[in-house]
């Protein structure tokens, strides 16, 4: 018990170390969008991500499905969506995931149509151990705290924070938040914790990576300015009879960057529009990156108020490859022939040019996993498109022009509903002409029932190994797996060039290894560190259903499972004697795989 | 009951792989096949039946494959073969119907004698 405590204590002190360490570094903190901070101490990562993002992640899935805001987040089509639900929102841009030891939370901001501009809200859904549970927690700046804020003057917080007691779904949740709100008591701080808040003030320099902080010169206007922000780390722990402390600290949450009220901070309001607007500043910013001629400098100098100089400077501020610079030189030489530059085609053609599928190694990827990896956008519009499209067995290629009319690639599609369904970089035109059987007929698998969903998208697109590592464990769970599998595998089965199977050592998770040959219709894989039985009882759990013996044989019997489209037979002989244990995968009466056991 | 081999494209390699290839285990196999090589077909189609028999007559010409009848729903057939080709084919044209398409694909399977 002694020995408890003094972890409990240590841990607690760890807690408060941090904690005084956020408050400290206040003016030292900076956006990072990917990721807010990751404790090292404590081993604890903070990621702010999209649903887009954690659509792929399997205990994110588990957690929203079983506190039963699956439905809820995803029963809209767009990217960027929020879903009401009880007149409250969530914001699906930004989900902060926390991961410590034994515990995972999801925090999403919430807007009520009713809430002052002074209150913001968090849904919190913590996974500790195997308990999921879930709480609105609430926040309301002082008016003086706000005063400051808009100020740009950063103050310690002042306000008041309010937690719902826990609960297990999202519908007890806000059944309860509804009944307190009608008797006024909106929110009930649980009596079991103690916590304290702290509101970090981050600054967003100039530019995208600029030096230039909030007060000193810039050149460029908006959001684009340098710029505070806010965000706030709360942190509760267990509350046990001698007050502050208890068993185990709980890291509750962080609220992104946003003032209450939906505000934003995109600029600091005590900020001018920009310094020094004659335009001198960029140009010779410009000028000495790109190394320009003086009279193209002089030209930059005199377009005055063309957006042209900005969108090249903050272009170049955000990328400090050789190949922006050598986009930026080539945009001044079309710019200066009277063409218009479109600078998102650098990081569209950029994405193009290295864009590799993992399975073939060649720049040809399809459509919507493209687009996916390009964080949902590729726009092909702002490349010129030529007429002289070319036919590659039931594919059209058209070719697309970038900047100086170079061919970057070619949007693949066939006389269906899907439109593009592939992205082909110039320089892999002929090995898509060689394979093109091939990249039919993974198109075919891709788009088995139809355009795939988000999730199926994200899982496919993902990096494909990671993919397989994060998945497979938990393959039997999502029928939708095996189209992604069968996608994978009709390329390792026509030896495209293979990923290498046999090295497929996952921690502990499944082992398997592709032992389809030539010819096969679909993918066999073999099962090395589970037995048939095992196996079987790993479908059996996951369904909650029983094998249904069909079929006797002098080896035992056929069983199946069947769960609405899907069937698996297990059958405990096989024309192939190596491999007389095999499960086979039906889907709406087609064979789609075969799992083979050499126990 | 059967179909012109010439109706088939790649009937060739259709036939070399089903009697090659040592995962092409049974009906389904055959079908998937079919679909592959040649065209895909109504699943309950006359057309389909008679390819599928087309191919499983000649795969079962090849001196290597023996046909199967192990994994058959059809319990009689296990205990009392069919002797000759004839047979075979009044056993699958049968049951071809009878049973959904796990049934349909265990009526027969392949086994590979080397």
């Amino acid at each position: 018990m002694k020995k408890q405590n003094h972890k409990s204590t240590k841990l607690r002190t760890l807690l408060f170390l941090v904690l005084l360490t956020f408050i400290g570094c206040e003016q030292e903190t900076e956006l990072n969008e990917q990721s807010l901070e990751t404790n090292v101490q404590q081993k604890t990562s903070i990621e702010k991500l999209t649903l887009g993002k954690l659509s792929s992640n399997i205990n994110f899935n588990n957690a929203i499905k079983n506190f039963g805001l699956k439905n809820i987040l995803e029963n809209d089509n767009s990217t960027i969506f929020k879903k009401s639900s009880n007149e409250i929102s969530v914001d699906t841009e930004s989900i902060i995931e926390i991961k410590k030891k034994n515990y995972t939370s999801y925090t999403f901001r919430v807007t009520d149509k009713n809430s002052d501009k002074n209150t913001f809200k968090n849904l919190v859904i913590e996974q500790r151990n195997d308990t999921l549970q879930g709480f609105l927690i609430k926040y309301k700046y002082s008016q003086h705290y706000l005063e400051q804020l808009e100020k740009g003057i950063k103050i310690p917080f002042e306000g008041t924070m309010q937690r719902t007691p826990f609960f297990e779904n999202i519908e007890a949740l806000f059944n309860t938040v509804n009944q307190s709100k009608s008797s006024n008591t909106t929110f009930t701080k649980s009596s079991s914790y103690i916590c304290a808040t702290s509101t970090l003030v981050g600054e967003k320099r100039c530019g995208s990576s600029s030096k230039h902080r909030v007060g000193e010169y810039c050149k460029l206007t908006g959001s684009n300015r340098a710029y505070y922000y806010t965000y706030t780390v709360t942190n509760c722990w267990y509350e046990n009879n001698s007050g502050l402390g208890g068993e185990e600290e709980v890291i509750d949450h962080i609220a992104v960057d946003d003032i209450p009220g939906g505000g934003g901070t995109t600029t600091a309001p005590n900020t001018p529009p920009c310094d020094n607007c004659d335009g001198n500043y960029l140009a010779k910013e410009i000028s000495t990156r790109l190394g320009l001629f003086a009279e193209e400098e002089q030209w930059l100098e005199n377009l005055g108020e063309d957006s042209f100089v900005e969108d090249l400077y903050l272009f170049l501020d955000g990328d400090n490859s050789l190949e922006a610079t050598l986009f930026g030189k080539e945009a001044v030489d079309v710019k200066r022939e009277g063409e218009e530059v479109n600078f998102e085609e650098f990081s569209t053609t950029k994405f193009i040019n290295n864009l590799k599928n993992p399975i073939t190694d060649k720049s040809i990827e399809l459509y919507l996993l493209a687009k996916y990896k390009n964080s949902g956008v590729l726009n092909l519009s702002i490349y010129s498109i030529a007429q002289n499209e070319i036919e590659v067995g039931d594919y059209f290629l058209k070719p697309h022009y970038g900047i100086g009319d170079k061919l970057v690639f070619y949007s693949a599609y066939r006389n269906t509903q899907r439109g593009i369904e592939y992205i082909i970089k110039a320089d892999d035109l002929a090995s898509f002409q060689d394979k093109i059987s091939i990249y039919t007929a993974a198109a075919n698998l891709f788009y088995l029932n139809g355009t795939p969903s988000n999730g199926q998208i994200a899982m496919a697109a993902g990096d494909y190994l990671t993919g397989l590592k994060d998945m497979w464990a938990d393959a039997l769970t999502d029928p939708n797996y095996y189209v992604y599998l069968a996608h994978i595998f009709v390329g390792t089965a026509t030896n495209l060039n293979a990923v290498n199977s046999t090295s497929t050592t996952f921690n502990g998770k499944i082992k398997f290894k592709s032992v389809t040959d030539s010819g096969a219709t679909y993918p066999n894989i073999e099962i090395t560190n589970r037995t048939y039985s095992q196996y079987k009882s790993l479908i059996n759990q996951k369904y909650g259903l029983n094998w249904n013996t069909i079929s006797n044989t002098a080896n035992g019997p056929i069983q199946i499972i069947e769960i609405g489209s899907t069937k698996y037979v297990a059958r405990p002989l096989a024309s192939n004697q190596n491999y007389n244990l095999t499960i086979e995968y039906w889907r709406n009466g087609v064979k789609i795989g075969v799992f083979r056991f050499n126990n | 009951m059967f179909e012109k081999i010439e109706n088939i494209k790649n009937y060739d390699k259709i036939l070399s792989i089903a009697i090659n290839n040592d995962y092409c285990e049974h009906i389904e196999d055959i079908i998937a096949l079919l679909e592959k090589y040649d065209k895909k077909r109504e699943r309950q189609s006359v057309e389909l039946k008679m390819c599928v028999f087309t191919v499983i007559r000649d795969v079962l010409k090849d001196p290597k494959i023996k046909p199967w009848y192990e994994c058959s729903f059809v319990e009689e057939i296990k205990i009392n073969p069919p002797k000759n080709e004839k047979g075979i084919f009044d056993y699958l044209n049968k049951y071809w119907y009878k049973f959904d398409e796990i049934g349909r694909a265990y009526l027969l399977f392949f086994k590979r004698m080397d």
